[in-house]
């Protein structure tokens, strides 16, 4: 691909991007602290405190540490959900699309139902049953994540399953199989890589969420940001810093992970509205 | 027109079965999620007394005729008593509905108010730096998880500046702002940006090109043809937003303690409600549904090139 002017506005954000995996690969390394340490003397030190550069929370818990590792739960819990989802979302997106039918009546009533009941409730009440916990967190993010996809892929394929060179390797006697992974599924993988970009977005942001109404797993080294948040909202007026910062964390991995979808989309397909 | 009302039946009859879905999947999530009655009773209740609770509640019987019941029962409008203050499950819920109504609708009026003039701005200074400033500033709000958004106004207006409440609805029309401001600003952001490109898709189009040939002020331009033209995109948009903000304004409700359905949902969730729990989620995805439906027939009652099968 060729550099053009627009782009360079994109390379910090996408500089965002690749540092919070490398910290997340190397939390521990370069973390000054454990996220379970905790000096009770030293509670609430303000950012910019010789040892602590941006301060402590209510046990005495180095920020910069926990805001290190909370990259970790971040960027894994949205990869893993996003991976399920899109995978869920195309294989069915692609079938329903292909085959019509009752098939694609029945894939269709299930998106609408899982729109129609807002994710948060949905979230709460399958954690409520499972209890929680990393794993669940994902499942529940995930099931959140499909009927987008299906959305997407689903018209794309019933455009494309009309077009001249698909009906000519249909004559030509190849398979649905083929023709759906050979032919079909190529030509969706554009808008897919748009979605996904914007969709991994929305689970950091939902990830946060849920921990932020106390459904991830808990316990001292547990450091999402959005436990942090919640954790420190509750000492806004003595410690503004400590529900602040993991905010700012979460609005800068958010605001870069969009802008490089906005990126790819002008470079992919310019054609989907987000 | 017999074709339109061939639409409408299918859409109703479409409609209906989404919302048998969820109540198909509400049920089931409760009815997974463990003993009620072991959490509600007392720790000294002998086994007797359980069992006599639990068929006092009907949750002794099969779960199919326990579903059954409780679909004949939302049928009739009957969703049972909350096991919590006995009082009727569904007047909990709607009683609960306006708050979120007044949030939601304060909510679109502010993206609105917002994003019309910030929109039309960008589009017409297209690749100066008032377009970037305002494009840079939606991704932001588009960026802001709601939560964070909720603390830093209650931070700045209520802790700092002590001039707005930070939680619930006692002071009057003041107590909507921050709440508002927190549940519109994602909507607001993508109304702006969506508001631009559609303007200057419209911007393109030929019948522009020919009224700018024949002379017409390009203020003219804008506002009657343009500005128009690519308005009927948002109007569609407007009706599944509000339908959206009052299913999603639970986080948000949960931060400003704002007594709506959001609230309550969340709360029975956590106290094990299941019949609040029931008739709170049925009757927010009832106005979602109901809102995409009316959204539906209206496009395609104002659009007959809309494709209605």
């Amino acid at each position: 691909m060729k550099v053009r002017a627009g782009d360079r506005g994109m390379i910090p954000f996408a500089a965002v991007i690749v540092i919070m995996i490398g910290l997340a690969a190397f939390a521990p390394n370069v973390a000054p602290y454990t996220p379970d340490h905790q000096e009770l003397a030293k509670r609430f030190l303000p950012p910019l405190t010789p040892g602590h550069s941006l301060g402590t929370d209510h046990l005495g818990r180095d920020i910069l540490t926990r805001l290190v590792f909370g990259t970790r739960i971040s960027l894994s819990v949205g990869t893993i959900a996003v991976l399920i989802s899109v995978l869920i979302g195309t294989v069915l997106g692609v079938l329903s699309g292909y085959y019509g039918g009752m098939f694609d009546d029945i894939v269709n009533w299930f998106v609408n139902v899982q729109l129609a009941f807002p994710f948060i409730l949905l979230a709460i009440s399958v954690i409520a049953v499972l209890g929680p916990s990393l794993v669940n967190m994902i499942i529940v993010l995930a099931i959140g994540g499909w009927p987008a996809y299906v959305r997407v892929v689903r018209s794309k394929v019933f455009v494309l399953k009309e077009v001249e060179y698909v009906e000519a390797v249909k004559a030509i006697g190849a398979g649905d199989a083929r023709i759906m992974l050979r032919h079909i599924f190529p030509n969706v993988a554009a808008p897919l890589i748009v979605l996904t970009s914007f969709e991994f977005a929305k689970m950091v942001i939902a990830e946060a969420a849920l921990s932020f109404l106390g459904l991830g797993p808990g316990g001292l080294d547990y450091s999402s940001w959005g436990l942090m948040l919640a954790e420190g909202k509750n000492y806004l007026a003595v410690a503004w810093w400590v529900a602040t910062i993991p905010g700012l964390a979460i609005m800068t991995a958010v605001l870069s992970i969009n802008i490089v979808g906005d990126w790819l989309r002008d470079r992919l397909d310019p054609k989907l509205q987000t | 027109m017999s074709n339109f009302w061939s639409y409408v039946i299918r859409r109703a009859w479409q409609s209906l079965t989404i919302l048998l879905g969820v109540s198909i999947v509400v049920f089931g999530l409760m009815h997974l999620s463990g003993d009620p009655i072991r959490l509600l009773a007392p720790i000294d209740t002998t086994a007797e007394e359980l069992e006599a609770i639990r068929k006092l509640h009907g949750l002794d019987r099969p779960l199919p005729v326990q579903y059954w019941n409780f679909l004949s029962g939302v049928l009739r409008g009957d969703f049972g008593k909350s096991l919590r203050s006995g009082e009727n499950a569904l007047h909990l819920a709607l009683e609960r509905v306006p708050a979120t109504a007044r949030l939601a609708l304060t909510a679109l009026a502010f993206s609105l108010i917002v994003a019309l003039p910030f929109g039309v701005l960008a589009a017409v200074k297209r690749n100066t730096w008032i377009d970037r400033t305002v494009m840079g500033a939606a991704l932001i709000g588009q960026s802001m998880p709601v939560f964070w958004l909720g603390i830093l106004l209650i931070l700045v207006f209520a802790v700092n500046l002590g001039v707005l409440p930070a939680t619930g609805t006692r002071a009057g029309w003041r107590s909507l702002i921050l709440p508002g401001i927190t549940l519109g600003m994602f909507n607001m952001a993508r109304t702006a940006r969506l508001l631009r490109s559609e303007l200057l898709e419209v911007l393109q189009a030929e019948y522009i090109m020919t009224a700018r040939a024949k002379g017409m002020s390009a203020r003219v331009v804008l506002w009657r043809h343009a500005f128009r033209n690519a308005v009927i995109p948002l109007v569609t948009l407007i009706g599944l937003d509000l339908g959206a903000l009052l299913a999603g304004s639970v986080i948000t409700e949960t931060i400003f303690a704002w007594p709506g359905i959001g609230r309550l949902s969340v709360n029975a969730i956590y106290g094990r409600d299941y019949p609040v729990v029931q008739a709170a989620v049925l009757v927010v995805a009832s106005i979602y549904v109901i809102i995409n439906f009316l959204v539906d027939l209206s496009y395609a009652f104002l659009n007959p090139r809309v494709n209605l099968s």
